[in-house]
């Protein structure tokens, strides 16, 4: 069984006491990761919230028609969350994750967390926030590099890809 | 002075208690903007919350400066609808522009104000919260699916 103290590892439970994250330790399984493997896969139902223990998992979104190729938006290490679709709807993943060295993750059954919110709000409350927060760091990140893998495919430029366009306030 | 009853009109504040929105409207004002004009600039201090009262905003993301737009659209704001997510999660800062297409009336909400009301209320707090990451992935995937296909747009325009 997880610990809370391995819990207390994932900024997705920050601000957390033991208490609470005995609760949510109740609903974890371990699952050893190959390197090579397929955690999950863009398009598909997400059933389960996925967090790195040990190990590093690539999250890859398929760039289509006419590049036709994936391109990596992140690689999360231990004490990072790296699927969090099983929490919000469409339930579907919007991205793959592969394994990239052999390790272990933590999942826990999207349902199961969502109740376990519905009885204790204040827990809800907390998750919820820090949810957000990883989202918007992914936004962030996935946004810079798609703009870096745009450079390195031979796009002619003089700028770099930190030189944004900047909109006036009219 | 805003009222409540506006406020329950709102999908993201619906299902809270009447005594929680009516600390929320202590926290905000109303505001009008003419078409064309900034609510926010992305990357200025996130200090406000937004809902759209009447008219229409788009939410816009500077691209590098040799992408073939300097800006895309990323969403357009309905009436009702809140934005300027950034003032209660995230960097601290606007990940985009938000400009309205129309005349305006919003209502700005405190984020600091707003977040403190919420942990006091941890019931209205869970509703509000869960919504509000359903909102910033929706972004998440917004701007991704906006990105490719602005590089797409580009290869095609390249090889012609």
């Amino acid at each position: 069984m997880v610990g809370t103290k391995v819990l207390r590892e994932f900024g997705l439970f920050r601000g957390l006491d033991d208490g609470d994250l005995a609760g949510i330790a109740e609903l974890c399984q371990e699952r050893p990761m190959k390197s090579g493997e397929v955690i999950f896969s863009e398009g598909t139902r997400a059933q389960y919230l996925h967090l790195c223990r040990s190990g590093k998992v690539e999250i890859v979104i398929r760039v289509r028609e006419p590049w036709n190729k994936n391109v990596t938006v992140h690689t999360a290490g231990p004490g990072e969350l790296f699927g969090w679709s099983a929490m919000v709807a469409p339930y579907t993943y919007t991205a793959s994750a592969e394994g990239t060295d052999d390790g272990e993750e933590i999942r826990i059954m999207g349902a199961d967390m969502l109740k376990l919110f519905d009885k204790n709000p204040r827990v809800g409350l907390v998750v919820w926030r820090n949810l957000s927060a990883e989202i918007s760091a992914r936004l962030t990140q996935t946004r810079q590099r798609l703009s870096t893998e745009w450079l390195t495919a031979g796009v002619p430029s003089t700028s770099g890809a930190s030189t944004w366009g900047e909109p006036k306030r009219r | 002075m805003v009222q409540v009853d506006v406020l329950k009109q709102v999908p993201f504040f619906s299902g809270v208690d009447r005594s929680v929105l009516q600390q929320l409207i202590q926290v905000g004002s109303l505001r009008s903007y003419r078409a064309n004009e900034l609510c926010f600039i992305e990357g200025e201090d996130a200090e406000n919350f937004y809902i759209l009262l009447s008219g229409r905003v788009c939410l816009e993301r500077r691209l590098p400066l040799h992408w073939v737009h300097e800006v895309v659209p990323i969403h357009i704001v309905s009436e009702t609808e809140v934005f300027g997510w950034s003032a209660l999660a995230g960097p601290g800062h606007f990940t985009a522009s938000a400009r309205c297409k129309t005349d305006c009336e919003v209502i700005a909400l405190k984020g600091r104000a707003l977040l403190r009301i919420l942990d006091e209320n941890t019931s209205a707090g869970h509703l509000v919260m869960k919504r509000l990451a359903a909102i910033v992935a929706s972004r998440l995937s917004e701007t991704s699916e906006r990105l490719l296909r602005e590089m797409a747009d580009f290869e095609c325009w390249r090889v012609m």
